[in-house]
């Protein structure tokens, strides 16, 4: 899993690059894309022409019917859908939001260029149609020869021309109604990740405070039951006069009050290790990592410290890395590599079973929402039988 | 007496085991989760016969919720005439009426589990709930006292007869709660009296008592 992708926009230029060969341009889908594109360019700005102004009561509707239509029309050449906005439904026919997100000006540009790809488009077909006619009645009359030849030639030219043609104009429309949308189309996945990251953070928020009751609840509070009892106990044999049975009862109870402190100590450490706040990452990570039951293998690189909430944010997703291969991997080794530099990275790689996966809800599935969170970006790779990595990269200032 | 005890925190359990046993009761089986409460009582029932109390903790595995008050409310359906008694860390009104509703004659306790640490008085429990008593957690009862406050009817109830309520529903009787409050048994009965006057409800002895009383605070 990746979480940092090639920033959408270059993606998008880069789908549109057609073969500066022409031999390949015959064969390249983008060409025959493009001029499917092209046909239904003239289709739909006709249309909104038409219904614009015959409709011109209820322009907002139309440009925003018009702006739909042309989001959804990239998918014909290979782009991917831009989500509209959410809440930017028109809630009546003349609702002047139908005008604004760039709808008003995409409406414009399909008419345009479904006029401008009218006049290319119905000359390009003649002259195709014409030379594959003309190919068709040489070849059905047999003349094999000179004629022949110039027609075959004739037809790949104007269809490689053609389909230069078709890119140029599909192309250009496509990076207009791109430009003119997208910045909307951006904000509203914005939206949906903050939306989505915002709740697995509640979650995560939700999962902790189970886990920390669960801890009280099985430790520290069980020993202090316990304590009771055997102080009850103690008073018990006291009021019969059995003094060893007192003693004996009062033994146990210092046990449980031992034991209380411990479960105590690690319920603390579980909500906010000491350790972290006081000697750093490293020293945190070192001692986490000489806890657990497998040998780990702690490398420490550069000397950087990190704000508080990026080394809070990486003690946890190293300590729920162990908590996971600990539970599941079988590992025999456990590496973690911590690089103290600008961004902060840090590797935790075991070669046990892998097949880890990050499920949402799950916990490690609210860290790595927490490492967004804080700018960074997270990584694993766990095929099934292993090894796992995992790779998470904070900078030190949140962009 | 012949009990069984069912707590999933081993220490506890056997804490709990211990303790019962030095007090000269004999514990014939143990269950660390509800199922095996369940499969206790039904080969006990099968075999020697149901134990005389019960004496179970109400969050237990497989959920970790309340598991153990199902499987009471299994167990009261099953054997009406069973007594339980109910430990948990955490006590609430609604888990007390959940195990208050099955229809069973049977004794109900329902109890902190740190009371157990009051030896003397927890193992007094244990026999009023095996003769067929109830006895409720004071902690349920004033938070059931709290929720009803501004209930005009329980207004009209002096601080004193509020003391006696709480001590009746813990399952005291009226010597009891007059050894506790320092006054005459027969000061006590009149408070009692009064109460149920009070709150309207029928003249009832000893067990039945706080029945009704708990079942008013929990309309």
């Amino acid at each position: 899993m990746t979480s940092q992708s090639p920033p959408p926009e270059t993606e998008f230029r880069h789908r549109l690059v057609a073969p500066s060969n022409p031999a390949r341009m015959l064969i390249s889908p983008i060409g025959w894309r493009a001029v499917l594109y092209c046909f239904t360019s003239i289709v739909s700005g006709l249309a909104a022409l038409l219904t614009g102004i015959l409709g011109v009561m209820i322009l907002p509707l139309v440009t925003w019917a018009t702006a739909n239509v042309e989001r959804g029309r990239l998918v014909l050449l290979g782009l991917p859908r831009l989500t509209p906005l959410p809440r930017s439904r028109v809630r009546h026919p003349w609702d002047p939001r139908g005008l604004a997100d760039g709808n008003l000006a995409v409406w414009g540009i399909t008419i345009l260029f479904g006029l401008v790809d009218a006049i290319p488009g119905s000359v390009l077909a003649m002259l195709a149609l014409a030379s594959a006619d003309l190919l068709v009645s040489l070849i059905h009359d047999g003349q094999w020869g000179l004629q022949m030849a110039l027609a075959a030639g004739m037809l790949t030219v104007v269809l490689v021309v053609g389909l230069y043609v078709a890119w140029a104009l599909a192309a250009a429309q496509a990076i207009i109604v791109d430009i003119q949308l997208r910045p909307h189309s951006d904000l509203s996945r914005q939206v949906d990740e903050l939306t989505s990251s915002r709740r697995e953070l509640v979650d995560v928020f939700a999962a902790e405070r189970r886990r920390i009751e669960h801890d009280l609840h099985d430790g520290a509070q069980q020993h202090l039951v316990l304590l009771s009892m055997q102080l009850g106990e103690a008073e018990y044999a006291l009021g019969r006069d059995d003094l060893d049975g007192a003693r004996r009862a009062l033994e146990a109870a210092q046990s449980s009050v031992e034991a209380a402190t411990t479960s105590l100590r690690e319920t603390i450490r579980g909500i906010h290790p000491q350790l972290l706040t006081d000697r750093g990452l490293a020293a945190a990570v070192r001692e986490l990592a000489s806890r657990q039951p497998v040998g780990v293998h702690v490398e420490v690189s550069g000397d950087l410290q990190p704000t508080e909430q990026v080394s809070l944010a990486a003690y946890y997703l190293i300590s729920e890395a162990f908590t996971n291969l600990v539970k599941h991997a079988q590992a025999s080794t456990v590496t973690v590599r911590l690089a103290l530099y600008d961004p902060l990275q840090l590797e935790v790689y075991d070669d046990g079973v892998g097949g880890a996966q990050v499920t949402p809800g799950h916990g490690l599935s609210g860290l790595v929402e927490w490492t967004h969170a804080l700018g960074g970006s997270f990584w694993l790779s766990s095929p099934p039988g292993g090894p796992t990595l995992l790779r998470a990269s904070f900078p030190r200032h949140a962009a | 007496m012949r009990l069984l005890v069912a707590d999933d925190a081993a220490l506890i359990r056997a804490g709990l085991v211990g303790l019962l046993e030095r007090a000269g009761h004999q514990v014939v089986g143990e269950a660390a989760d509800a199922p095996e409460l369940v499969a206790q009582c039904r080969r006990l029932a099968a075999t020697e016969g149901l134990p005389d109390l019960v004496i179970a903790d109400v969050r237990m595995p497989p959920s970790m919720t309340d598991d153990g008050l199902r499987a009471a409310v299994q167990l009261r359906e099953a054997y009406p005439h069973l007594p339980l008694l109910m430990l948990s860390q955490y006590v609430a009104p609604a888990y007390a009426a959940t195990l208050m509703e099955a229809r069973a004659s049977a004794g109900l306790g329902y109890l902190l589990k740190e009371r157990v640490g009051r030896v003397a008085d927890f193992l007094r429990s244990v026999e009023l709930v095996a003769a067929g008593g109830m006895v409720v957690d004071p902690e349920v009862v004033g938070q059931l006292l709290n929720a009803r406050r501004g209930d005009p009817v329980l207004n009209r109830l002096t601080p004193r007869e509020l003391e006696v309520l709480s001590l009746m529903a813990n399952g005291a009787s009226n010597s009891q709660i007059a050894e506790q409050l320092v006054v005459t048994p027969a000061a006590v009965a009149k408070h009692v009296a009064n109460i149920f006057a009070k709150l309207n409800l029928g003249p009832n002895e000893d067990n039945r008592r706080v029945r009704a009383v708990l079942a008013y605070l929990n309309r």
